[in-house]
Formats: structure tokens, sequence, C-alpha cells
């Protein structure tokens, strides 16, 4: 299958051949080929994240990730990396709220080395050095959420506009969770959730459909089917009204987010909804960087995007504050421009460049193995695999009237949660630094 | 020795030409999408700047998209933008790197865009001071980030008041007394194609890319510049331990020293033993150790910066709990010691070799790799295929060699150490017991005393 974008009245082909089959076990498997490096990139994406969590065990879909490393009933601890290494590649993972997903990328010759690793680390997995690992993952908090203020106000953003769904939980988890979890809630949710048929194994690169095919029957073919995992029951009751929350930091930056409410990744209003966020914030000629940053100067940067998700998502607009102003400065002139974009609908070249931007990105975007087996993964967990392929046209296929439709449908005021990071002037510098240097004198005199 | 190199012309040809003007171009095609991503590279940096103008070249370069005698800033961003093109603008110490990324098709608009911008800034005042504050403002908001603090700290602790310990972007008041004239002179001076080279990896021919670039940029003119040497570098013979206090609930830790520069010969088996001290990731001793064995942190690293026309730095770092920091940071100075006495084991070694060769494939994947390679070969003066190159020899040191270069290029007995920790935080690391410890303010991160 070859891909065809129509960009800048330019047509950029794209060679994107992808085939899909399942096994019988229930494993949907994506082959997507790219023969131009002798390289090939296997992902497993598992259909769990922090969705699937409930209190007491939120961070546990993260926790199980990073347990997936510690070696099988053949490996040790950690020789999983070490052996990808070895051979000259890479791999890593990551968890969100839908999905969790183990990627590696490796010297083409090493495909059936490689498809025999993932599955004896699915098949044989131990959990060794649970407690380190532990504390190796509140570090990760500590470092990604709490000591970042913007990782604070996102965490605290979405903590508000989800009230009933699980999206209202942080995916690496309350810290309280992370303290009091135990390695038989993971050991439970590993065999609960890494079930062939809850599973995507997306292969990517120098192969072929042909190749890979009987390789992945003799591998991860022998999974035993197990029972579907539990559905996601909560759904997020409609928002009556708008909801504000504020965060007070020590320090010297300020910010203000808006989220609203907007349908789950596969509807029909998503590709529209893209390209206002490249309308609204996408590059120094955007709407919202003109106005807030250029002409008010009340911000020195503007961003936005659509948290395109299994369950309804976000649409978001997060804005740094510039010095000297105050962050409601900043929020009453993003309610104007969004009331001025219900009353003045965007022009036709406004469309345009949204949708060159888009495409241009697509072409730059997925230029690796990796990537290309990551948009695939992504569809595969949002709607099918070959949603992928299908997205460019959706895009193409957007008009004024649906880019003005979904902006007065989703971006209503009573619909906004609005989240505020106010940064207060350290209190005291000097007390702090007498006290500091009075301690680290004191251990001369031991 | 590996059979790496049997592929005598490399994975694929590089080409070098000059355009009328005197620009060197360095090119590689490749075909697979109709992209191109070029980097125009001008030797203009922070080492160029004199007379207090801190953040002069910066701001220069970041004014090039805000005004010509053509276009306005405005008509700038929505023309690029309109293409879907990405034009990107940066400033370091000895030089400034406008980068394009752009679909082939739009190509011919998006280079008499940017040859516009190179020949016709206008350095509008309206803009100007709207930029410096944006300038400025973020400048303060850095100052938020325990990452970039720390960073900051960590420089100025290593080069003191070195020029390279200088921020890029100058300091509040510094930016604040830089005019249209200094930017102008500043321009006039140094934006020039004798002062400057073009990296382009392209589907396009090579012919049909030099009738364009002749037709875009071949109207820029000037001539070949001297710059000024930088002062060697302070010398550091003690250790020395650096607090910053801040409103965090992890000490966050950066330990290192003076490193080399590119071009050392010496840099291949350098970059192979810190592969297996603390740059390969979860292979690496700091890793094993630290995140795995401990649980101490879980981000820890090595890495050695290399410089350009002076050495660059070694730096070691990690995120880690406050209760154990210092145990951290001793244990984390333990093992470098240790592999400074044993070197690295056979498995260690065999491995480490066999990671790099195998990676070649990886290295030059996407337009963006290539044109990184390009540049870097340019830049440095290194020859065609230095990545394969360096990794072919690579595949012949021994255990004997790596423990040699460990003991050569890593200075446990004389560290800067630089912490950004909370308040009520106690230094207690037994590798600097009898060092005196500093403890600085993070707003003075905003001034600058040369």
């Amino acid at each position: 299958m070859s891909l065809t974008l129509v960009a800048l009245g330019s047509a950029v082909e794209l060679n994107f051949p992808l085939t899909t089959f399942t096994l019988p076990n229930g494993l949907q498997v994506a082959v997507v080929e790219d023969h131009a490096n002798p390289l090939v990139s296997v992902q497993l994406w598992f259909r769990v994240g922090s969705r699937n969590e409930s209190y007491g065990i939120t961070g546990i879909s993260h926790v199980l990730e990073h347990m997936m490393f510690k070696g099988t009933r053949k490996m040790k601890s950690e020789e999983y990396s070490q052996t990808i290494q070895r051979w000259g590649g890479m791999d890593n993972a990551f968890t969100s709220e839908d999905q969790t997903a183990y990627f590696s990328e490796v010297p083409k010759a090493r495909l059936k080395d490689i498809l025999e690793i993932e599955y004896d680390r699915v098949a044989n997995a131990v959990f060794r050095e649970f407690e380190s690992e532990l504390n190796v993952v509140r570090e990760e908090r500590r470092w990604r959420t709490e000591n970042s203020p913007e990782g604070s106000l996102y965490e605290l953003l979405r903590a508000t506009a989800y009230i009933a769904h699980p999206y209202h939980h942080p995916v690496v988890g309350w810290m309280s969770d992370l303290e009091n979890l135990t390695l038989e809630d993971v050991e439970r949710y590993f065999h609960t959730y890494y079930v062939p048929n809850n599973m995507i194994l997306v292969v990517s690169g120098d192969v072929t459909p042909e190749e890979v095919r009987p390789l992945v029957e003799a591998t991860f073919g022998k999974l035993p089917r197990r029972p579907d995992p539990p559905p996601v029951r909560t759904r997020e009751p409609e928002q009556e009204g708008l909801r504000r929350v504020e965060l007070k930091r020590e320090g010297f930056a300020s910010y203000v987010a808006l989220a609203f409410h907007i349908p789950e990744g596969k509807h029909p209003d998503l590709p529209a909804l893209t390209l206002l966020a490249h309308v609204l914030t996408d590059g120094k000629s955007s709407r919202l960087y003109r106005y807030l940053v250029k002409e008010k100067t009340v911000a020195i940067d503007v961003q936005g995007w659509v948290e395109q998700q299994l369950d309804p998502g976000l649409f978001v607009l997060w804005v740094a504050v510039q010095q000297g102003h105050t962050p409601e400065e900043a929020e009453s002139l993003l309610f104007q421009a969004l009331e001025d974009l219900q009353n003045h609908p965007i022009t036709e070249r406004e469309l345009e460049k949204a949708k060159n931007r888009n495409m241009a990105n697509f072409v730059r975007r997925y230029q690796s193995v990796v990537s290309k087996g990551m948009l695939v993964g992504t569809w595969a967990i949002l709607d099918r695999p070959e949603a992928a392929l299908a997205w460019p046209k959706k895009i193409q296929a957007v008009s004024l009237e649906d880019v003005q439709r979904v902006a007065q449908t989703y971006l209503l005021r009573d619909q906004a949660t609005v989240a505020i990071l106010r940064a207060v002037p350290p209190k005291d510098m000097n007390a702090f630094m007498k006290k500091m240097k009075e301690a680290s004198q004191k251990r001369f005199r031991r | 020795m590996a059979a790496v190199l049997t592929m005598s012309a490399g994975p694929f040809p590089i080409h070098r030409f000059t355009l009328s003007n005197g620009l060197p171009v360095i090119y590689a095609q490749k075909t697979d999408l109709s992209l191109t991503v070029l980097r125009l590279v001008v030797y203009a940096g922070k080492r160029d700047e004199t007379d207090g103008k801190w953040g002069l070249a910066n701001l220069t370069a970041e004014m090039l998209t805000e005004g010509t005698k053509n276009r306005t800033s405005d008509e700038i961003s929505e023309e690029i933008e309109f293409l879907g093109a990405q034009l990107g603008v940066d400033a370091g110490i000895y030089t400034t790197q406008v980068t394009l990324n752009i679909l082939t098709s739009q190509l011919e608009k998006g280079l008499q865009l940017t040859s516009d911008l190179l020949q016709n800034p206008t350095f509008p005042d309206s803009e100007l001071s709207k930029l410096k504050e944006r300038i400025i403002s973020s400048l303060q908001e850095s100052l938020n980030d325990p990452d970039q603090v720390l960073d900051e700290a960590f420089r100025r602790a290593l080069y003191d008041h070195h020029p390279l310990a200088r921020p890029e972007e100058g300091t509040p008041s510094s930016i604040r007394a830089l005019t249209r004239q200094d930017l102008e002179a500043f321009h006039r001076m140094f934006y020039s194609p004798r002062n400057a080279f073009l990296a382009v990896v392209t589907n396009l021919p090579q012919e049909e890319l030099k009738h364009l670039l002749e037709k875009t940029l071949g109207s820029w003119k000037g001539d070949s510049v001297e710059h000024r040497a930088l002062p060697p570098l302070p010398s550091h013979t003690s250790p020395r331990v650096v607090l910053v206090p801040m409103k965090v609930n992890q000490a966050f830790v950066a330990l290192g020293h003076y490193g080399v520069r590119r071009t050392d010969p010496d840099y291949p088996r350098i970059r192979l033993m810190n592969y297996i001290l603390g740059g390969g990731g979860f292979a690496s001793r700091f890793f094993r150790i630290i995140r795995n064995k401990m649980g101490y942190a879980y981000s820890v690293y090595g890495y050695f910066m290399p410089g350009y026309k002076l050495p660059g730095y070694y730096l070691a770092g990690m995120q880690t709990k406050v209760e154990t920091a210092n145990d951290a940071i001793q244990e984390l100075i333990q093992v470098m010691k240790s592999f400074q006495k044993e070197g690295p084991t056979e498995d260690e070694l065999r491995d480490a070799k066999s990671f790099y060769e195998g990676s070649i494939p990886r290295q030059t994947e996407t337009y963006g790799q290539i044109l990184g390679a390009l540049v870097n070969e340019q830049l440095y003066g290194l020859p065609d295929y230095y990545w394969i190159k360096e990794i072919d020899l690579m595949q012949g040191y021994s255990r004997k060699e790596i423990l040699e270069t460990a003991r050569t290029y890593l200075h446990p007995d004389r560290l800067v150490l630089t912490l950004v920790v909370p308040p009520d935080f106690t230094f207690d690391v037994p590798s600097f017991k009898d060092v005196k410890v500093e403890v600085w303010d993070p707003r003075d991160l905003l001034n600058w005393e040369e």
C-alpha cells in the first residue's frame, strides 16, 4: 500500500505497505514494510493503561511496565535490554492512559532473535527487585511531576476536568499508592491484562509479512487465549459550568491551562479539532500566538493540542504568562479570542495552512521504522491499524464549516476547566541560605 | 578489525561544492521522500561578543525572522508556516545555525525567504523591544526548573568567569542595553557566505540543487572574518562543591570536570569507555548499580560533551531522593573510582564494541540524522563517514587501552559537584570532606561578571 499525501498542491508519495492478521489466540499482528535500511522494530502494544486503574492501585500499569524489564525464567534482570544493546539496538517502553507499549529497534538480521526474547518476556516473566524498582518509580514521579511546575499543573488540570472517569488519575499514579502497591497486585494485574487477546504486535522495517508470520506463530502463537479483561464502566458525566482550580508555587513562572471535553479518538470530529488546534496555536502566525504573545504581550508562549484517546478526551490550551502580567489577564484574553472565533470564522487560508502543516508534519514524522510502527500501534489501540493510513485523507476532507462547528460545539466557556499556576516569589531566600551554610559548616566540627 | 568499512563509498555519497559567492556546501542525496532539510552554519556566536554586549549573537539570530526590507515579522511567519515548513534559528558558542525543514516542492520559496532573512534583516525596534522582554521573561522562568538551574550552576561552577560559562541569552540587564545598531553591526560583521557553510540532505540531484542554491543564495555577498580566540580555561586542581537551594523534594546532582575537543584523536576510545561506565543506558555501570541495584534514581547517566576550539566537559548526573542523596553521590563516585582501578571486564568491552557496530544503520535512518552527521563533518573537519570510521577504530581497543583511557580522562579526585537541593539539606559526602561548600542563590544565575 502506498500512501499519497497531497500537500501544497503536490502529491507526496509515502511508501507505507501495511498488512494485518489475527492469530487464533486473538493476537493482532500488523506488519509495516520499509526496506530503506536493514532495520526492524518490534513493538508490543497492550490495551491497558491508567484508564484501567482504580483507587488504591493508581500507577500500577506503569509499575508493571518497569517490572517487565526484570527478567524471565531464562533471563536475568535487565538482561533483555543488555542483549538488545549488544546487537546494536535500542529499546524502551511507555505507559499512557490507554496503552502500554514496548518497542525496540535492531538490525534486521536479528528478527528471529528479537521475536524470541520478546515472547519469552511475556510468556515467562519473573518480577525481581520489586521494592527497589518501586523506589525508582517514586523518583520518576518526584522528578517528572512534583518538581516540575508544569507537570504538577497538568496533573491538576486533568484531575479537575475528569471527576468520575479514571482519566482523573495521573498515569504515574498518586504517591500514596506508589508507597503501598504490592507485588501480588502487580502479578494479578499482569495476568489479567497481558493476554494475547488484549495485545497488538507491530513489526516494522526491512521485513515481509511472509517471513514474519511463521516466526510470530512459532512464538506468540503459543500464548493461550485468556478471558477478555474487564471493560471500563465509568463514563464522565457532562460538565455543567466552568471549573476553576489554582496551584500556588514558590517560583518565577505563572501558567494558565484550559481544557475542554471532546469526543473519543475515532469520532469524526477529531480531524476538524486537530486542524483547529493548528489554527489557534501552531506557529508564530497562529491566532493565539499573534494575539497573546505578539499583540498583547501577556504571554511568552502558547501551545494547544488534542488529546486523542480511547474514551472522550480533551482539547488543551497552555499559556506561559509573561513577567509583569497576571494569569487572569491571559485567561481573559484567551476566552476573548475563543469568543471571537465563534463570531469570526477562520479563513480559507488559515484552513489551508493548517492542512499544509499537518501533512508536512506527517511526512517529517514518520521516517524511521520505530515511528512508523508507533503510528500503526497508536491507531490499533484507538481504532484499528489501518486507520493510521486513513487519517491523512480525513484531514484533507475537513471543511471550513466543520472547523466552525467543532469550535462552537466544544470550546464553550461552560465546558472549560481553567487551571492556574500562580508563582509566588520565594519567601526568604536569605534565611534559606544562611541555614544551609550553617548546616554545611557544622560537619567540619565533628 | 571489523569489516564495516568494506562499503568503500559509504552508505550514501557525500558531495562538496562551493557557490559562486564562496559559500561551501556539503550535500547528500536521499530519495525515499520529497523532503529537504538544510542547515546554514554561520560562524557567529557568543565568543564574538565584546564590551559587555552579552546575548548579542542570540538576539541577532532570533531577530532574523522579525522583519526584512521586504517582509514584516508577521509576513515571515505566515509565509514559512503556510509552506508547512519548519525554520529554526539557534545561536551557540561559536556558530549561529539556521535550519530549514521543507517539502522539496516548496524548497525554492523556502530558500528565497531564507536568503531574504540573511541579507536584509531590519531588526525593527518595535519587534526588538518585545522580543527582548520575552527572552528576559523566559530567563526568569527558567529559574523554576531545577534541571535548568542545575545545568546553569554546573557550567558556572566548572568554568568560573570564563566566557564559556556565560549564558548564551545574556542577562536581563545586558539584553536591555542592546540596540538595533548593535544588531546591525554584528550582522554586518559576521553574516557572510565566506564565514559560513551549508549542509543539505535532499531528494534533488546535485545539478538541480546547485542551480536552485545559486538562484536564491547566490546574491548573498561578503568576505571572510577574523574571530578572536577565547582565553584559555581557568585551571582546576581541586574539587569544588556548590549547593543551590530550591523548593524541590529531590536532590538534582551534576558532577564532572573538563573533557576534550571533538577532534581529539582519543575521542572514539573515550566514547567507548564512557559507554561502559555511564553512557550505555541499561548496559552501563551507573545504571546497573545506582538505579537497578540501589534504586537510588530513575535516571542516571554520564557523558563527554566534546568542545570545538576548547575542551568540552564530562558530566555525570542523576535526580535522587533527598534522604539518601549523600550516599548516592558517594556511590556514584565509587563506581567511577573502581572503574579506574579495574577497567572494563572482557564481557563489557565486547558488548560495547558490538553495540556500536550494530548501531551503524540506526545512525543515519532519517533526513535529520544525516544532516547532523554532515554538519559535524564540516564543522569539526572530520573525514567522510566519520561515524563509521570511528566505530571501526573502536573495535581494535583492548581492555588495557580502555583502562588507560579511564585513568587519563576521568578525574574523580577533582570533581566539580553542583546540587540543587531543598534548603534543609545537609551536605555530607565523604569524598568531599575537606572541601568548603559554597551556597548560591539561584537568582544570581541571572547575573554575569567576567
